[in-house]
């Protein structure tokens, strides 16, 4: 008990963290790719001000860290600013839309499989929360809830914006998670299994995106489009389309509100990158590990194995989140029709057809 | 501790769907209704089964629940239109209800039957009618397909129902294309 309360702490705080400097890694690259500086300015100014720290480092108030500090003062910044409330919203609803949005995502890191068990004082300790039989049925499960933050939201707000995202996110998340589900479905037939974890465990001599190429591959490439998709992001992020729909379903939001709904779009990045890498990247799985440990076999030591696994894991999300910022960089938004005909004729029986590939190239070799 | 979950999720079931029918905005009852098929999933939970209740979540909750808010924001009911007075004919519905219900109740002599009937049969009689077991495979597949009749059926009655009174404005929009 006292475990699981641990490492459902441990994850919500290396979480949390991640997805503050994530907001500073996006700006940042955005700036590189768009030949700009972006933030880099707030730094660390308040550690020269330390006794022991501020020498030790040579820390002066000019100390700027690349704008190391920006979502130290982003987040300041929306703890103390005012909600404000419009009138006319319904209030109840309008409250309970952004924890909506927050949760079904914090919820599907419960099955994630982070990194390879590891002992500590004599107890083998899982680096999952709970390692459910149904876990890909949930993630879904939990992932289609996600839907009605946005819904309720831009209904709640009273305005026409509002209302116009949200029902464009609740017609684009339902679209998306079927080519989602399908393409998800041919891993889950592949591996004979359900269960996360003995999904990355099947993954040990070779990752599922390399299994029957090109089909898998086809798949990965059906569910990263799905993933960003169903995240809102660019160039998918009608539902908050700034040209034409102000702020979309969070245009009435503001201080905290806002900032859950905020967290809940860079938590809901970081999912999708889990599902993509325990699905389709091996998980934890080490490329290679094997011939690398007969040269150098301290890396079979459990705990420097279990280092290398969750860094391998974090890689493979970070590469996806990269993925996602380089996407947002680089196209412009589709149009309304362009986004459900994609879908709808174009992603849906490719990934039926691939499942079919699958069902029947598996049932051959 | 199945069983304080069971009587946890069953009552919140029970209490959520009664707000569901009692409310006068339409999306609050569905989000009530929302609550009821979680608690639903909860039940099943408690039952032990996961899988049924995780497809419970993901299909009723996430897919078809999402849908339903979808169109009860489309169409945008006023909420004046629906405080219809009531009616003292929809008081026999509420007398026979019940009557179904103590009927029901009677019929199990004591509380250790309640509990297996919801441990045994609930599960079972969930999954026969689709999957079958044994001897009377798909015995009650004509009774499930005439439900899914019957569900069409209401789906349609209400399209009908909110298209009426709108053949005006839709039959404008008709000609401006």
């Amino acid at each position: 008990m006292l475990i699981l309360f641990l490492k459902t702490a441990l994850l919500f705080g290396v979480l949390l963290t991640a997805i503050a400097y994530v907001v500073w890694v996006e700006r940042r690259v955005l700036g590189v790719m768009q030949a700009r500086l972006g933030p880099n300015r707030v730094g660390f100014g308040i550690l020269a001000t330390l006794p022991v720290v501020g020498r030790l480092f040579r820390f002066t108030k000019e100390t700027r860290l690349f704008g190391l500090g920006q979502p130290i003062a982003d987040g300041l910044k929306l703890f103390t600013k005012e909600g404000i409330e419009p009138a006319g919203v319904d209030p109840w609803t309008y409250r309970l839309a952004p924890i909506l949005g927050l949760l079904p995502v914090f919820l599907g890191f419960a099955v994630v499989p982070i990194g390879p068990d590891v002992p500590v004082l004599g107890r083998i300790v899982t680096t999952q929360i709970a390692d459910l039989p149904v876990g890909v049925i949930y993630l879904l499960a939990v992932g289609s809830l996600g839907s009605y933050s946005v819904v309720l939201a831009g209904w709640s707000s009273n305005s026409k914006f509002s209302f116009l995202g949200g029902l464009r996110a609740a017609a684009q998340m339902i679209s998306y998670e079927l080519p989602m589900g399908i393409a998800i479905l041919t891993v889950v037939m592949l591996t004979g299994t359900l269960s996360l974890r003995e999904i990355v465990a099947a993954q040990g001599d070779i990752w599922n995106l390399f299994r029957f190429p090109p089909f898998l591959i086809l798949a990965f490439v059906i569910s990263t489009i799905c993933a960003v998709a169903e995240a809102n992001r660019a160039p998918f992020d009608l539902p908050e389309a700034e040209s034409e729909l102000v702020g979309g379903f969070h245009t009435e939001y503001s201080g905290m509100k806002f900032a859950l709904f905020f967290l809940a779009e860079y938590a809901h990045i970081f999912l999708g990158g889990s599902i993509l890498a325990v699905l389709f990247l091996g998980g934890w799985n080490i490329p290679f590990i094997g011939t690398l440990a007969k040269v150098l076999p301290v890396l079979l030591n459990p705990w420097v194995y279990w280092i290398l696994g969750v860094l391998s894991f974090a890689l493979k999300v970070f590469a996806y989140v990269f993925f996602c910022i380089w996407l947002r960089a680089t196209l412009p938004r589709f149009r309304y029709d362009q986004l459900m005909n994609f879908t709808w004729k174009v992603l849906t029986p490719l990934a039926a057809f691939n499942l079919l590939a699958v069902a029947v190239l598996g049932k051959l070799l | 501790m199945r069983e304080a979950a069971f009587l946890l999720f069953g009552g919140a079931m029970i209490i959520s769907a009664l707000l569901a029918v009692t409310r006068r905005n339409p999306v609050h009852a569905a989000l009530w209704l929302v609550l009821t098929m979680l608690s639903l999933a909860g039940v099943y939970l408690a039952l032990g089964a996961v899988f049924l209740a995780m497809a419970q979540i993901f299909v009723y909750a996430g897919a078809i629940m999402v849908l339903f808010l979808f169109v009860v924001m489309l169409v945008g009911a006023p909420v004046e239109e629906l405080k219809t007075p009531f009616r003292k004919g929809s008081l026999w519905g509420v007398v026979a209800a019940g009557a179904v219900f103590v009927a029901f109740l009677t019929r199990m002599p004591a509380l250790e039957r309640v509990r297996v009937v919801v441990f045994e049969v609930t599960a079972r009689a969930l999954a026969s009618p689709l999957i079958g077991s044994g001897g009377n495979w798909g015995r009650h597949a004509l009774a499930f397909e005439l439900g899914s009749v019957l569900v069409v059926a209401a789906i349609l009655g209400a399209i009908l129902m909110v298209r009426t009174g709108r053949e005006e404005i839709s039959e404008e929009a008709d000609d401006d294309r």
